[in-house]
């Protein structure tokens, strides 16, 4: 479910691109700061752009350096220290966490196991740095697993699950910038990202759910041949994608953007766009 | 507030762009847009906001004769006047516009005679949710129900309409990043990428 939220490089500037991946380095080095060297390996590029746009929001310029780390042990590379990282950190691991328990139970896979003890302790501390969204994170993925094992094929249904989380996760961000107003604009935004991220997810994961019989709301809305699936789905998922998107988009355009608004730009109107039509025609890369 | 930041222009900009940067956002801000949706209130100020920028801008440069073109306060949403249906559609036509959603979606699951307009309504309800799918399937009913009922063909058609909307907004960047002369500005800013670093990228580099 992750890796859905990126930009659209080839339309980037390089200096955007740096910028982006300044942010993503920021946010490792965040968790490693706050958490531990094994919680690294959680480390997603959504939680990444989440970190960008509430630095985007802040009055302060988060701090720039070029370091080495273990992945880049020669070269020194651009890494953004922003304040908002370490929010994006606790976010990661929970949603990192999540996404290995899900994993254990859901297909009983033995690495998922195996790695479920290694986070047991940094799992804990995420929770007791932000304990009401861990709580809001648990109620809603019962809840989707709840709604899951009942077969259920309303997509609204099961997408709203993940859309409340993600804007439970965009609206408590805790940050003076997250104003009232703020918090209303970045609550609508979490909402139909989140419920984007569910049903692209279902939508690419369409022909590998059926081999495996898993759960999968599309499948349960579609019948017909392996091949043909994703065809039979195309209109109904395309609106449900779009709308999403346009909404996610009109609430973007009210935040209050300070700066690297045409890396924002490019994620919001053509990184998603892109993965949008890619989800939809089946031609993702193995990244997601 | 420095109106050309509102209006996201720079101070040496012609009469043309900055006229051209206002339509712009005054399009994207447009009561139209915003109308009915939860966002409506924020949308509004901040058209307020670009208005007056405009209007400081104007009245900067030409002392009077300014004239701002769209106005935030929009046309009679949500009015009373509503065509026949009974006393229950009513009822939860009014809890609608309150907001109180799942008590009108209480309501609407009450009733047993689910006409056009029971599906026309469940249909808005689902809508503020934002469960967009069953909206659509709820409005589709409606229209074909009640093929000639304007207030339902015209929801199913809005709906329809925002979903192309996104689309259409990333075809058109994306036609327009292919000629030589971005090949050649993008080499450019590979120079200056340091100091760009998580800085203000707005401006031109």
């Amino acid at each position: 479910m992750f890796g859905y939220v990126q930009p659209l490089k080839p339309e980037l500037k390089v200096k955007e691109l740096e910028a982006y991946k300044g942010y993503y380095c920021g946010l490792c080095k965040a968790i490693r700061d706050r958490y531990s060297h094994a919680a690294r390996f959680l480390l997603n590029y959504d939680c990444a752009v989440l970190s960008l746009l509430l630095a985007s929001m802040s009055d302060e310029m988060p701090k720039v350096a070029r370091e080495r780390c273990a992945a880049s042990p020669v070269k020194r590379k651009i890494v953004v220290h922003a304040q908002e990282a370490s929010y994006a950190a606790t976010v990661n691991v929970l949603l990192g966490c999540a996404k290995i328990a899900d994993n254990a139970a859901d297909e009983g896979s033995l690495p998922a196991k195996m790695l479920m003890p290694l986070f047991r302790g940094v799992r804990r501390r995420a929770e007791s740095d932000a304990p009401e969204l861990a709580a809001e994170f648990s109620a809603r993925l019962e809840a989707l697993r709840a709604l899951e094992k009942a077969r259920c094929a309303d997509v609204d249904a099961v997408s709203a699950e993940f859309g409340h989380l993600l804007a439970a996760v965009f609206a408590s961000a805790p940050f003076g910038f997250v104003d009232e107003g703020a918090k209303k604009a970045l609550s609508h935004f979490g909402y139909h990202l989140g419920r984007w991220i569910y049903i692209a997810d279902a939508v690419h994961d369409i022909e590998k759910d059926a081999k495996s019989g898993s759960y999968n709301v599309y499948l349960l809305r579609s019948k017909g041949e392996p091949d043909k699936l994703r065809a039979a789905i195309r209109e109904e998922a395309e609106f449900n994608l779009h709308i999403s998107l346009a909404e996610a988009c009109k609430a973007y355009e009210l935040l209050n953007i300070k700066r690297d608004k045409p890396l924002l730009d490019n994620i919001m109107y053509m990184g998603l766009a892109k993965t949008t039509e890619d989800v939809l025609k089946g031609e993702t890369n193995g990244s997601l | 507030m420095d109106p050309y930041k509102v209006l996201g222009v720079s101070p040496s900009a012609t009469d043309a762009e900055i006229k051209a940067a206002y339509r712009a956002l005054a399009k994207k801000y447009h009561p139209d847009r915003y109308r009915g949706h939860d966002l409506e209130d924020l949308a509004s100020e901040r058209l307020k906001e670009i208005n007056e920028a405009y209007e400081m801008i104007q009245r900067e440069r030409q002392g009077g004769g300014y004239r701002t073109e769209y106005s935030g306060g929009s046309s009679s949403y949500g009015g009373t006047s509503y065509g026949t249906g009974s006393a229950q559609f009513a009822d939860v036509r009014r809890a609608v516009q309150m907001g109180d959603l799942s008590r009108a979606d209480a309501m609407l699951d009450a009733m047993t005679n689910r006409n056009a307009e029971w599906h026309y309504l469940k249909g808005t309800v689902l809508l503020r949710k934002g469960w967009y799918d069953g909206a659509r399937q709820h409005f589709g009913t409606a229209c074909r129900m009640d093929p000639t009922n304007a207030e339902y063909a015209n929801a199913y058609q809005t709906l329809n309409r925002s979903a192309t909307g996104y689309g259409q907004t990333y075809y058109g960047n994306q036609n327009a990043g292919s000629n030589v002369c971005n090949i050649c500005g993008g080499l450019l800013c590979a120079d200056c990428c340091c100091e760009c670093m998580g800085g203000d990228c707005i401006p031109c580099c």
